[in-house]
């Protein structure tokens, strides 16, 4: 192990520490009146109440998983650790989740009480309390993979296992005669593995939350809002704590899973890239295959680092104004972006990374801030696409609609030239057009350094929703107008903020499912390696011959290439993978449908899980007596318990569709079959999410600008085409589109996992 | 129990109840199964300044026998506005489909020398919605002048904001959520244009709540030079007094 790796480590307890100091500090403020106590324990009751369910039930699907894939073990179409490194993946995320809705939820009434001494102190326990989840997120995902990374290597790989190898219970964990180069190969593709736990655990803690949120929502909306005519908010209304615990569920336990599994991914699937290098690329470059390996854990141990040294950057006067703050939060995440642009010069000096890879981080740091930068042109009020749609409402719902998805649809041209610019920027900046190898590490080190500073994006993400929810606790419990315009002054800060974090997230997104694909055919070369060595020592498919140690004759026409220098382009050309093979088309055309089947399949359960919300809050209105006049309370805890219960029984068959799918694939069309589904829902996918993203995020801003009193304000014309507008567009932005990042990775994780499974059925 | 009488606007009629007028505006809004929701605008009236029929109400306003209230006995409902003596009217109640109750009070009106376009929201013995050069007190002398063939005998109505348009009938709408903007605005022009008109329809009948928050000086009833004046609260009132009142009156409603 190479001494500077112990930074890694280090720096993701350092992490969990300081998550700690912040937790502590922000539960020394003061909840506030008893009334603001009430509510906030409420809410704490609803989210803790929903998060039991969910991981009980996503506990028993990780049983079954788990289950299937010791069967794949033993039967050798899967590596053994991968069940066990499955469940690390899902349990450190799940805990990411618990963490950060734990202290979201002890943060709003504290971030009210705040928000009532000053627009600063407000800032300050929202602001640390988002720093707990970015920090909690960062920590448990570094720690993971440093303690698997330092348990394959230390423990596992030693040498002397590695020349007698290391069998248990029937399972090859360490084939004999293991290679230097095979040892960094195999940890790094079982690593990868752990990152399927953690996509599965996000696509369950999306799909559950965007179901659960808008179903507490349009629920609140329906029949407390429209029916009773009860504003939001307001205690009387029965579904209104469930609404609360939906920003919960939703924007902070499904963001924080979210964007635990992009960290892992990106890391793990440049580390795999890594140690994919050949021989002949770290020659030219001048690093070693172990710097290659664990460069992308470094850079994401500075990032802890800076990321800390950034959130301590965000400190204002007491009297500070909202731009005040705005700029000490610019300060904050802009800083610690500068430094850690500046600690990989120093890496790139040390010779850790190329300058090569350094210029891909740049390039990747660029895209993601024209992304977050187009996404706020085209969902902000303040410029002319949501201008746009709130002046066609005048006309009605119909343009409303039709003018809003024209927005979606046209935002999703900047983000798809940035990031086609941008995969190609660090693809050739890397040096890719000598060496395709290091094409792909340099694209997978660019989301790396995109994601590298996510302890203090994410805290800027996090204080976002707290502060929405603080808006709602002052709402209930009737603080003065000025606490309520605080909060809702920090909300609008945290969208702002939020933006280029968005722009991060999204790019890094797309990056690291297209560096995973070329992971995926990294785990193709190590079963055919497997598989080799336990035959002839030979496969062949297609025109090509693959061999472990001495090439066997070969007839005219065919090619023999040694395995552990095949390089991705052999393996594809093995497989065909070319649009005129119908394998991979077919798979093009189901990864396309994928992304809409899925996003049809959570849109619906909205709806469905809605439907029983309306019932219930009729139901309470009709029954308790005096609910409307203040005398009666409304039994919260049934609409949570509806909301909970919906959401784990819709998740299920779209979260499971994603699972599936790419088995069914692989069984049934083989690599070629799976890389052209990987290929189509990334695209599809991708492009799909930005519109649906920015389509109900321009929504929702065009029903704002009216309300603030353009084209007729609240209760115009206008207006009721904007709610109309934004109810269309709420499970765009909050349910599918959010969760298809999620699925593009899982589709890709779950095909790597099962490459072995898939290789060895192709080769029948 | 204590017995209430109410002058309801919505729809005309003259009501008994045990219900506190916070209360009887909560039950006029939603009832007691809370199945509907409507708006409603009522004044408390002065029992000793009204003929009523006192046997009947003996007869008809008494408890349940659980000792739950009357809620409302009505006494009549046709031409109740135009028989009611001003002196019995007390405080004014705005009520929001939820059921949150405004209390306003009666206050002397201050004229103001501006000159510009006012627009009225009639509430009895009409619902028409009409934009006028004359300020209230000349707008209730003009319709209740007995010399004109076209006169009523009172009326109570109140006005609404203009904002820009008051002074340019093509100034942006911005925040005001009137329907139909542009005919709004022909009426206003049309008004503006014409030296001799003083008056002009905007709306035959109103069919739709009156959003509150387009109140400007508030509300009016009376007939001749003998009017009564309820001003609404300006909206930072509102906001820092009567927040629960206010955040209900905003709320959009389908």
């Amino acid at each position: 192990m190479s001494s500077i790796f112990i930074i890694v480590p280090i720096a993701s307890i350092l992490a969990l520490v300081f998550a700690w100091i912040f937790f502590k500090s922000m539960m020394k403020n003061s909840e506030g009146t008893d009334r603001m106590k009430e509510i906030a324990q409420y809410v704490r009751d609803g989210a803790m109440a929903y998060l039991k369910r969910q991981y009980k039930v996503v506990g028993i699907v990780f049983v079954v998983l788990f289950i299937l894939l010791a069967i794949m073990a033993f039967f050798k179409v899967q590596n053994p650790f991968v069940p066990i490194a499955f469940i690390t993946g899902g349990f450190f995320s799940g805990l990411c989740g618990y963490l950060g809705m734990k202290t979201a939820t002890f943060a709003s009434a504290r971030t009210a009480h705040g928000a009532s001494q000053s627009l600063n102190k407000g800032l300050q326990v929202a602001f640390r309390s988002g720093a707990v989840m970015g920090m909690v997120v960062v920590g448990f995902a570094l720690l993971d993979i440093a303690a698997w990374y330092l348990f394959l290597s230390e423990v596992v790989f030693t040498p002397a296992h590695m020349v007698n190898g290391v069998h248990f219970l029937g399972l090859d964990f360490v084939h004999a005669g293991t290679t230097e180069a095979q040892k960094l190969v195999e940890i790094t593709t079982t690593m990868l593995t752990f990152g399927m736990g953690a996509s599965t655990q996000a696509l369950f803690a999306r799909v559950g939350g965007g179901i659960y949120t808008k179903a507490a929502d349009v629920g609140a909306d329906l029949v407390g809002k429209v029916e009773a005519g009860i504003p939001e908010d307001d205690p009387r209304n029965p579904a209104t704590i469930a609404d609360n615990v939906g920003d919960n569920v939703g924007d902070v336990a499904g963001m924080g899973a979210d964007l635990y599994e992009s960290y892992a991914g990106s890391i793990l699937a440049t580390a795999a890239l890594g140690a994919a290098l050949p021989a002949i690329a770290l020659e030219k470059t001048g690093i070693n295959a172990v710097q290659a390996v664990t460069a992308p854990m470094i850079v994401a141990a500075l990032g802890i680092i800076l990321s800390i040294v950034g959130i301590y950057m965000v400190r204002t006067k007491e009297s500070a104004t909202q731009k005040n703050l705005l700029n000490a939060l610019l300060l904050g995440t802009g800083g610690s972006s500068v430094l850690i642009l500046l600690a990989l010069v120093g890496l790139a000096f040390a010779g850790w990374i190329t300058w090569g890879v350094f210029g891909a981080v740049v390039i990747g740091l660029a895209a993601g801030v024209i992304i977050g930068q187009a996404t706020e042109y085209y969902t902000s009020d303040e410029y002319g696409p949501t201008k746009g749609i709130a002046n066609q409402a005048q006309q009605g719902p119909a343009t409303t609609i039709i003018d809003g998805i024209a927005v979606g649809m046209s935002s999703t041209w900047i983000p798809v030239v940035t990031i086609v610019l941008g995969i190609m920027g660090a693809f050739w900046a890397a040096g890719g057009a000598n060496e395709f190898a290091m094409g792909v590490y340099g694209i997978g080190f660019a989301a790396v350094g995109m994601l590298s500073t996510l302890g203090i994006t994410l805290a800027t993400d996090a204080f976002g929703p707290i502060a929405d929810n603080a808006g709602g606790n002052a709402e209930m419990s009737e603080l003065d107008p000025e606490v309520r315009e605080r909060t809702d002054a920090l909300d609008m800060l945290g969208n702002t903020t939020a933006a280029t974090g968005k722009g991060f997230a999204i790019g890094s997104a797309a990056l690291t499912a297209m560096a995973l694909i070329s992971a995926y055919m990294e785990e193709v070369r190590l079963w055919f390696g497997k598989i080799a060595k336990g035959g002839e020592g030979f496969i062949t498919k297609g025109e090509y011959i693959f061999y472990n140690d001495v090439a066997p004759a070969v007839h005219d026409g065919m090619k023999a290439v040694k395995i552990s220098t095949a390089s991705v382009k052999d393996l594809a050309a093995s497989y065909d993978i070319t649009l005129f093979n119908p394998l991979f088309l077919g798979g093009l055309f189901l990864g396309s449908m994928m992304a809409f089947l899925f996003s049809a399949l959570t849109m619906k359960a909205v709806g469905r899980a809605a439907g029983a919300m309306v019932d219930e809050v009729r139901r309470q209105f009709r029954e308790i007596k005096g609910i409307l006049e203040g005398t009666g309370t409304p039994e919260y805890a049934k609409c949570v318990e509806i909301s909970t219960k919906g959401a784990q029984r819709e998740m299920l068959l779209p979260s499971l569709v994603a699972i599936i799918v790419p088995i069914v694939v692989g069984a049934s069309m083989g690599v070629a079959g799976v890389i052209g589904l990987l290929a189509g829902g990334l695209t599809a996918g991708f492009t799909l999410a930005v519109f649906m993203n920015n389509a109900g995020g321009a929504w929702d801003n065009a029903k704002k600008y009216i309300e603030k009193g353009n084209f007729g304000g609240k209760g115009s014309e206008a207006h009721k085409a904007g709610v109309v507008g934004d109810t269309v567009g709420d499970p765009f932005k909050d349910t599918s589109g959010p969760s298809l990042n999620i699925l593009i990775k899982l589709m890709t994780m779950v095909s790597v996992v099962m490459a072995g499974l898939t290789v060895t059925l192709s080769l029948l | 129990m204590k017995n209430h009488f109410y002058l309801v606007a919505t729809p005309e009629s003259l009501i008994a109840s045990h219900l506190e007028p916070f209360e009887f505006g909560n039950y006029l809004a939603v009832g007691t199964k809370k199945n509907l929701r409507s708006q409603s605008v009522f004044f408390e009236l002065d029992a000793e300044k009204l003929d009523l029929p006192d046997e009947y109400i003996n007869h008809k306003l008494v408890t349940y026998p659980d000792g739950e209230p009357k809620r409302s006995v009505y006494l009549s409902i046709y031409r109740v506005f135009e028989t009611t003596p001003l002196d019995a009217l007390l405080n004014l109640y705005l009520v929001t489909d939820d059921g949150k109750v405004l209390e306003i009070k009666c206050q002397a009106f201050t004229t103001t020398s501006e000159k510009e376009i006012h627009l009225y929201q009639q509430y009895n013995p009409f619902t028409t919605q009409v934009a006028s050069k004359l300020s209230p007190p000349e707008f209730i002398q003009f319709l209740t002048d007995p010399e004109k063939p076209v006169s009523v005998p009172k009326v109570f109505f109140v006005e609404l904001r203009l904002n820009e348009l008051a002074h340019n009938p093509n100034a942006p709408l911005n925040n005001l959520p009137y329907r139909n903007p542009a005919h709004l605005r022909e009426c206003l022009m049309r008004l503006e244009q014409s030296s001799e008109r003083l008056t002009k329809t905007v709306l035959r009948e109103r069919k739709s709540e009156l959003p509150y928050r387009t109140i400007k000086s508030g509300f009016y009833i009376g007939a001749g030079s003998d009017f009564l004046f309820y001003p609404f609260p300006p909206h930072e009132e509102l906001e820092s007094t009567y927040f629960s009142w206010w955040r209900s009156a905003l709320v959009q409603h389908f």
